[in-house]
């Protein structure tokens, strides 16, 4: 059997294991994370088609409507054009990840850089769209 | 008794002093692989995601109840734009001239057909349009999606009629 002070040595040596490993995961995990939502939730394909929707839906409002879409994290352009609502996730503001698009049916128009909160207003006018 | 526990805490121990420099190797393997799969991952992959849905029926849906909302088709009491309410005169004015409605509201490389019947007189009124053309590319394979929404008629003697609302949606689908 192991005396006091080898198993001591063993029991430190194991929680220094323990607590690299837990360090370790601490650095990759958020990490991780943010890489799997920037292909899930703040993809490009994804706020392309939520946005469409958004704008193309906010038509069905018999009065005024204010829709605000905020995707985590995440910067794009959006160019909303003849029916066509392009967005660029954005790796950085000179730089893009990915260009997706989507259509409407709305005769809204705009565009848009470096931004991730959208704003689509539907009154007697028509449907308007901002960002920031 | 005695001698089980003895023999479980001599294995106990014998099999820790076995195992750790597998211990040691599985643990040194382990973050050797999550560096590698980090630094893999974050400089010479990325991870996509294609969303895969019913996008033409998504957009048949949408469509009909931006219709069924629109100033073009629904009765409006002065007021009030009545969502579902659908008025005679406006629809007979539509199905003379429905191209410039949905050439400024409907979706791009789509032709869209509806269909208005009044189940009370069997009054039928079919319109439709082609949407604005797309400056993207779109699939050139076609798709079709049709749905049906009741709604009420209502005429000028304020008759109000039960009715269907039919919109089929043909569309080339962005690549």
């Amino acid at each position: 059997m192991k005396g006091t002070n080898e198993v001591v040595t063993d029991a430190i040596f194991i929680m220094g294991v323990l607590l690299f490993l837990i360090l370790l995961i601490q650095q990759i995990v958020p990490q991780m994370l943010n890489l799997f939502n920037q292909a899930a939730v703040d993809s490009s394909d994804f706020v392309a088609k939520e946005m469409s929707e958004l704008v193309t839906v906010s038509g069905a409002a018999p009065y005024q409507i204010d829709i605000t879409y905020s995707p985590t994290g995440a910067k794009y352009n959006l160019n909303i054009q003849n029916g066509i609502l392009q967005t660029d996730l954005l790796k950085s503001p000179s730089e893009i990840q990915k260009t997706s698009a989507a259509k409407i049916a709305n005769d809204a128009s705009g565009s848009f850089s470096d931004v991730n909160i959208f704003y689509i207003s539907k009154n007697t006018g028509g449907t308007t769209i901002g960002a920031n | 008794m005695a001698r089980i526990r003895l023999l479980n805490i001599k294995i106990g121990i014998k099999g820790l002093q076995l195992a750790w420099p597998t211990f040691f190797g599985a643990i040194i393997s382990l973050i050797v692989v999550v560096i590698l799969f980090y630094l893999a991952v974050g400089r010479f992959f990325s991870i996509d995601t294609e969303v895969v849905e019913a996008t033409i029926d998504r957009h048949a849906y949408t469509f009909a109840n931006v219709l069924l909302s629109s100033d073009s088709l629904v009765y409006n009491d002065g007021n009030t734009l009545l969502r579902g309410k659908l008025d005679k005169s406006k629809l007979d004015l539509i199905q003379t001239n429905s191209k410039q409605l949905f050439s400024k509201i409907g979706y791009p490389a789509s032709t869209t057909e509806v269909t208005v019947v009044d189940l009370e007189s069997n009054n039928k009124w079919s319109f439709g349009g082609d949407g604005p053309q797309s400056s993207a590319p779109v699939d050139p394979l076609k798709e079709t999606y049709q749905v049906t929404f009741p709604v009420v008629i209502r005429y000028p003697n304020d008759d109000v009629h039960a009715a269907t609302f039919t919109l089929k949606l043909t569309e080339n689908l962005l690549k």
